[in-house]
């Protein structure tokens, strides 16, 4: 076929918000919209960027609901005026606005996370990849449990265990001792759990993964903030994917855990490495399954009934700034 | 534009020669995507010195490939993630290599595809694109629960089919529609609202050197081109 060159002249929109259009759809998401500009200072305007952002909910692959949110001011552009042209000066990242996003929609979903923490309070400790990545913790109470001395504070530190070691001080199972400096005791309220669980288990490993379990529950945002232990986030990250979405839909439905996967990984800004990630969130479930947070049943999970009705207290804070609407499938 | 009559063309456009059974690629959610490996397989069919795959299944699997960021797909992520396969086929030069934080990227060069994104003033200016030759796939994206449930919703994307200016209504390509097989109809006027809604987007690909595209306020298409050429008149 013989080329030639078309010469196409076009006539495009020439307002601010349709320039600001083009760059987010360029460069940040189609999900992302310029709302009416405003003047900063002499020249200067400011475009503030709203997301629309559609949640998916599938009930067994049959029946959809879709739910768009409205998340305004999710970042900004920055243009001056010149000759009628607006120049970009500056903006919000797209990575930024992500961030904003996703932590918006944490906002919508902390009762809930609470309340999964709450619920799975006493099993927490049993799961792997919590005894694995707080080994340190269950050691330290352990230790102070059994051990006739006193933990010192240099060992601990030496061993980069403070931060653990602080998170049973702020918990009240553990205090630095008043006579003695720079050693760390038991408090009344470990020793007294310790008593009653040895009454009845003779175990001690077990006593462990239960102060584990309630240290998870009450002090997860330090474990995932300050001590950035990031890992065992995965068993309250997929409780919590599974919950909202059968909250949103108002019923305890059974969710394709593919679609459970994409959520998770959306909900933890987690990197999709397709074969592994699947793999490993099937033993996630199978292990939510072992505590009573899920059940499993081929691929598709369900929740807990009782605990979902107790959750439905909480579906008008999940379905803030949303309308429901008919499925249709957008960008 | 859908009440204003005089300013319409008259007729329909040329409809873009689009074989089903070749370029067609669907997507359940990445309509976006989708859109750009049908324009792809479009443009490859007519130049094979591009380079791109011939092979549907490699932009399948593209087009299937899901953003998890809530944002949604936009130009510069897709072509990052465009599928090895792709990738080995065409060459992204260094220098046209898309940054998301790049600020003046007023164009992205894919290979020898063009990709562009425009906002066009109003349905009118669809037409030229119709009367290049080949013609220059269109892809639209536009509010669509805003169209069909007045529900501001997330944008949509649909190639364009033709253009019915007499009966005031678009044909389409929808991706989401993978049983269709035939071009959706959407009248002017819903579309127009939902179109506006985002700015009239527009995104086109083409292969570099076809054509050259100049944005002005003031001139007139029909300077540049005979409407009347391909209008079946």
């Amino acid at each position: 076929m013989s080329t030639h060159v078309n010469i196409i002249t076009i006539t495009e929109l020439q307002d601010i918000e349709a320039v600001a259009m083009k760059y987010a759809v360029q460069n940040l998401g189609c999900n992302i919209r310029p709302h009416k500009a405003l003047s900063e200072k002499e020249g200067l305007l400011k475009v503030p960027l709203q997301a629309i952002v559609p949640r998916q909910v599938t009930k067994r692959d049959r029946e959809t609901k879709v739910f768009v949110y409205h998340l305004d001011n999710v970042g900004h552009l920055l243009y001056e005026k010149i000759d009628n042209k607006f120049e970009f000066i500056s903006g919000t990242t797209a990575s930024a606005i992500e961030r904003e996003i996703t932590q918006r929609f944490a906002n919508l979903t902390e009762s809930i996370e609470k309340e999964i923490l709450k619920e799975g309070k006493a099993n927490w400790g049993k799961l792997s990849w919590i005894q694995t990545f707080l080994r340190p913790l269950y050691s330290i109470v352990i230790d102070l449990v059994t051990s006739p001395n006193p933990i010192s504070v240099d060992s601990l530190d030496e061993n980069e265990h403070w931060g653990y070691a602080r998170l049973l001080i702020n918990e009240g199972y553990a205090q630095l001792d008043r006579d003695r400096p720079k050693q760390l005791i038991p408090t009344n309220k470990l020793t007294m759990a310790y008593e009653r669980h040895y009454q009845t288990n003779r175990l001690t490993h077990n006593f462990a993964e239960v102060i584990v379990g309630a240290v998870f529950a009450s002090r997860y945002m330090e474990i995932k903030k300050e001590l950035h232990i990031r890992n065992p986030t995965a068993y309250v990250d997929t409780t919590k994917v599974y919950y909202i979405d059968a909250l949103r839909y108002g019923e305890n439905i059974p969710i394709h855990e593919d679609n459970l996967l994409y959520e998770y990984l959306k909900i933890g800004e987690r990197t999709l490495r397709p074969e592994i990630t699947k793999r490993r969130f099937r033993t996630l479930l199978y292990e939510l399954e072992s505590v009573n947070l899920l059940e499993k049943k081929g691929d598709y999970v369900t929740g807990k009934t009782k605990f979902f009705n107790n959750l439905m207290e909480y579906r008008d804070d999940i379905l803030e700034g949303s309308v429901e609407a008919p499925k249709v499938v957008g960008i | 534009m859908g009440g204003d009559s005089k300013k319409l063309p008259v007729g329909k456009t040329r409809s873009l020669p689009f074989k089903w059974n070749e370029f067609f690629v669907s997507s359940k959610t990445e309509c976006l995507l989708a859109c750009f490996a049908m324009s792809a397989r479009y443009w490859g069919s007519y130049f094979p010195q591009l380079g791109l795959p011939d092979d549907l299944e490699v932009w399948k699997e593209f087009a299937d490939r899901s953003f998890i960021e809530y944002r949604g797909t936009y130009v510069a992520e897709m072509l990052r993630k465009i599928p090895r396969r792709v990738k080995d086929a065409v060459t992204i030069s260094p220098k046209e290599t898309p940054d998301s934080e790049d600020v003046n990227s007023k164009s992205i060069e894919f290979s020898e595809l063009v990709i562009k994104v425009n906002t066009p003033k109003d349905l009118n200016s669809l037409v030229p694109f119709f009367q290049t030759r080949p013609p220059i796939p269109q892809i639209l994206t536009f509010n669509q629960l805003l169209m069909t449930h007045n529900i501001n919703g997330p944008n949509h994307a649909v190639i364009l089919h033709s253009i019915d200016f007499e009966k005031e209504k678009l044909f389409v390509i929808d991706p989401t529609k993978y049983q269709l097989q035939e071009p959706d109809v959407y009248d002017f006027r819903l579309f127009e609202k939902a179109w506006r809604d985002v700015h009239n987007l527009q995104i086109i690909t083409y292969p570099k050197g076809m054509a050259t595209l100049v944005s002005g306020p003031t001139v007139g298409i029909a300077k540049q081109l005979d409407l009347e050429q391909f209008w079946g008149k």
